[in-house]
């Protein structure tokens, strides 16, 4: 239930220190995407996430006076582990505060069961992205890009030129709970009014934050021709 | 809905400081806000209102007063809302005090204390639902008490940031 204050789930598996509270939590979820590149029609003609995600999760909040952190070995790739940890006194009599970032790898699978619409040229009318609940976005941005690739001639100077592999990219920023199917991988918004292609999501990640809303943001990539 | 919100929060904490002993073992409730009825002998009284009541302050007890303005609206299906709660005693009044006021600040500060009362989010939402259909609770965070605004004869009130979402 999106609230106000912090549920402990987001940073579950870490351990706070003692005599601390915590004022804010982000957790992310990162995958990388595999591109192939049709070398005729230089467009994306593939783009599927790897088997393997990253987890990061970053607390904030008050004291204490003092964190420790040593390498180790964690029980598997997936424990959270902290891989960094500060904290900072403000100015003389006034409460330390801390900042522990704690990281883990774990499998991915696709859920590549929410297909998406996505796929021809963008039009204004096109810049509207439709899993999202509205009422629950607070912003969306939709972006296209073409590598432009210049040929330099024998004279030092611009011989030939083209635009290739056209590249879409998104980001979703939402107040409140993330909306049901959002996540990272293949689906996880759909754009509407486009007909073919593949919407994929690299970065999800969810906030919360003592004395605001819940938040979430996702964040990939458009590929018409895939 | 600022209204309802108010009523909802009256109606939660009326019962949360009736039950309240380190209160009650001075100060008593009256059983029905508004009603006009004079103080037991040796007894102080107070009174939980909004400050929509159409009856006049009674003026012989403390008064608890719960006020309710829009916070920003960042959605159609959040809202935030600020609860601003604070204490009247009426001058020259038998049995109204400075300590028996400074005891019921407290217990307001308690009422809204989640490790004293770890159920008050959930009881919160069930109070704005009960009043608001269609709405639920989206939690609080308590800002506490905040210094009286300028003219000194002002009351200092005690925020409470309140989430109001669709349920």
């Amino acid at each position: 239930m999106a609230h106000y204050n912090i549920s402990g789930d987001l940073h579950a598996g870490v351990t706070i220190p003692a005599g601390s509270e915590v004022d804010a939590v982000t957790k992310n979820t990162r995958v990388e995407i595999s591109e192939v590149v049709d070398s005729d029609t230089l467009e994306i003609i593939f783009a599927d996430p790897v088997h393997m995600a990253t987890v990061e999760v970053n607390v904030t909040g008050d004291g204490p006076v003092s964190i420790a952190i040593a390498a180790s070995e964690p029980a598997t790739p997936a424990t959270l582990t902290v891989t960094r940890a500060e904290i900072s006194e403000p100015a003389p009599n006034k409460r330390c505060t801390f900042n522990v970032r704690a990281a883990g790898s774990v499998a991915f699978t696709d859920p590549g069961t929410e297909l998406s619409d996505a796929g021809a040229e963008p039009t204004l009318a096109d810049l509207e992205i439709t899993s999202v609940e509205y009422s629950s976005a607070e912003s969306v941005r939709r972006s296209y890009e073409v590598t432009d690739l210049v040929l330099v001639g024998t004279n030092g100077q611009p011989l030939d030129r083209a635009t290739h592999t056209l590249k879409g990219s998104f980001a979703i920023n939402v107040k409140g709970d993330p909306p049901v199917g959002m996540a990272a991988g293949s689906g996880g918004a759909e754009f509407k009014g486009c007909a073919t292609g593949k919407v994929v999501v690299a970065n999800f990640s969810q906030t919360e934050k003592r004395g605001d809303w819940n938040g979430a943001t996702a964040d990939g990539g458009h590929y018409k021709s895939a | 809905m600022i209204t309802d919100l108010q009523i909802a929060v009256r109606n939660l904490i009326a019962p949360l400081l009736a039950a309240d002993s380190l209160l009650t073992a001075t100060l008593q409730q009256v059983a029905t806000p508004g009603a006009n009825v004079t103080p037991a002998a040796g007894k102080s009284l107070y009174e939980v209102r909004t400050t929509i009541e159409v009856a006049e302050d009674p003026g012989d007890r403390h008064v608890i007063y719960v006020h309710a303005r829009e916070g920003r609206a960042p959605m159609t299906i959040l809202r935030d809302a600020i609860v601003e709660i604070s204490v009247g005693s009426p001058a020259d009044v038998e049995g109204i005090t400075i300590a028996n006021h400074a005891l019921l600040e407290r217990a307001v500060d308690r009422v809204w204390d989640a490790t004293r009362n770890p159920t008050l989010a959930a009881s919160l939402s069930a109070a704005i639902a009960a009043r608001l259909t269609g709405w639920t609770g989206g939690g609080f965070y308590v800002e506490g008490w905040q210094e009286a605004r300028e003219d000194k004869e002002m009351l200092p009130v005690y925020a409470i940031k309140i989430g109001v979402q669709r349920s």
